[in-house]
């Protein structure tokens, strides 16, 4: 049976995106041109290496639906205006402000999952060994 | 100068007349659908009809992007506006009834309009020529007729090549068929003859004369402006619209509006994010929620004046008289355009010029 219902009503399901596209979003960090051309120089299997380069580039985004990715746009923007401008509490709408909450939840996960590297500030998972950007450790 | 010498879209025109150029069983022909000019409420209604949505389907690979399919129900939308503004169409022939329920029966012909070759029948001639013959001899004065039916019935008859029918001139026509098929019924088939006029126009026509109303675009920003100097006015965004009605191109209505602000901006955003998402489907779906009325109330707000337009001949007088006769459709792609063009003519987007050293 399908049911349809108004994405801004469903704040489990913002949240959960929120934290998938926040982690899409570090997993899909660029490489660094300079950094690639010397991993590049050094390493003692290229193929495995490019390989494993082209992976990361290719990487599949997440897979969130369109409503809910549409809806976590206004969000953000929404959220980037607000401290941007002053603006009453009644210009934000009670779903605005639930969707907004739900963002801000999924970050604070978001931020409990990762780190950032100290030298290039690049998202990693919590735990790793070496930066998955710069190849320093920790 | 009326509005059609001057090249003026009429916004408060009595009736739209949409000729199109259709093909049927190897020959072409000219037919025209003559409508009420929409209201807000039939576009409303279009909208809500068409019931938009898009689905998304699996990547062909596994890293690559989901596809989107779109989905409305075009036709079904098109068949109520279609049947909402039309008073009468040119160009069609009514099917003899013979002929009607032979087709209904065997199902071999489409709805056997135009069927202009000499069918064996009890009157020679076209179906129109037949009908009004019918009419003739079954006498119309003492069923309650008008004249004007009458008149309407005679007028069909001496045009052979192009029949109009409206409304009450149908039914006077059809009252008239049956009377003559009374006479002479066509023996093992249903008599079809009190099948309305427009339940014979077929689909296609109709889509197509509902989507002939809905010709407005964006115009393409290909000529330089006046003098070829950007135009600093802080306190009007303009936006260009071409449009074709009636046969007809507009290839300039300008809607002039104030800057938006940040909530008309927060509005048009929201509008735009706020959809349905439906659970358990076989693929993610999202339904988007019709957006005219709040398109339509942003126009409202933000529009100063209109050039290209006219309302019975003349640019409109008042701003109010403005915002009661133009069109919705108009006012939803111009409101479009105004926000959808700010976020497109970013410098990242705009082709870079070649310096010149």
């Amino acid at each position: 049976m399908t049911v349809s219902l108004p994405v801004a009503a469903d704040c489990a399901g913002l949240e959960r995106f929120a934290f998938e596209l926040f982690c899409g979003a570090a997993e899909a960090t660029p490489p660094d041109g300079r950094q690639t051309a010397r991993l590049r120089a050094a390493a003692i299997t290229p193929a495995r290496l490019e390989d494993q380069l082209n992976r990361s580039a290719d990487a599949a985004p997440p897979a969130i639906p369109l409503a809910y990715r549409l809806w976590l746009a206004h969000l953000l923007w929404l959220e980037e205006v607000l401290h941007t401008l002053d603006s009453r509490p009644a210009e934000v709408t009670a779903a605005e402000l639930a969707g907004l909450q739900a963002v801000a939840r999924a970050r604070a996960q978001f931020l409990r999952a990762y780190e950032f590297c100290p030298r290039c500030q690049a998202p990693n998972r919590r735990g790793s060994a070496r930066c998955r950007h710069c190849h320093s450790e920790y | 100068m009326s509005a059609a010498d001057s090249n003026l879209l009429e916004l408060a025109p009595a009736e739209i007349a949409v000729p199109l150029k259709v093909s049927h069983g190897g020959h072409a022909y000219r037919v025209c659908h003559r409508l009420r000019p929409p209201a807000a409420a039939d576009w409303l209604a279009y909208e809500a009809a068409l019931q938009l949505a898009v689905e998304e389907l699996p990547p062909e690979t596994e890293s690559g992007e989901p596809g989107y399919r779109f989905l409305m129900r075009a036709s079904e939308a098109a068949l109520d506006l279609w049947g909402r503004l039309i008073r009468r169409v040119d160009g069609y022939a009514l099917p003899d009834s013979e002929k009607a329920a032979r087709s209904a029966a065997t199902g071999l012909e489409g709805h056997g309009f135009s069927e202009r070759s000499g069918d064996p029948g009890p009157v020679e001639g076209s179906p129109a020529e037949r009908n009004a013959a019918r009419s003739a001899t079954t006498g119309l004065a003492g069923q309650g007729f008008s004249p004007d039916m009458k008149n309407a019935a005679r007028s069909a008859a001496a045009d052979l090549e192009g029949h109009g029918f409206s409304r009450a001139e149908t039914d006077a026509a059809r009252s008239a068929t049956s009377e003559g098929a009374r006479g002479n019924p066509p023996s093992g088939f249903p008599d079809h003859s009190g099948t309305e006029w427009r339940d014979l126009i077929p689909l296609a026509h109709k889509e197509a004369a509902v989507r002939a109303l809905t010709l407005v675009a964006p115009a393409a920003a290909a000529t330089p402006g006046a003098n070829g100097f950007f135009p600093l006015r802080a306190d009007e965004v303009p936006v260009v619209l071409e449009a074709a009605l009636g046969g007809r191109a507009y290839p300039r209505l300008v809607h002039r509006f104030r800057p938006p602000s940040v909530d008309d901006e927060r509005a048009y955003r929201r509008l735009l994010a706020e959809n349905l998402v439906v659970r358990g489907a076989r693929h993610p779906r999202t339904l988007i929620p019709a957006r005219l009325p709040a398109l339509v109330r942003l126009y409202d707000r933000l529009i100063l004046d209109v050039e290209g337009y006219a309302i019975n001949n003349q640019p409109p007088a008042s701003r109010n008289q403005l915002l009661e006769c133009m069109d919705a459709w108009h006012k939803r792609v111009a409101v479009e355009t105004l926000f959808g063009g700010l976020a497109a003519e970013t410098p990242a987007a705009a082709p870079r010029e070649e310096s010149i050293q």
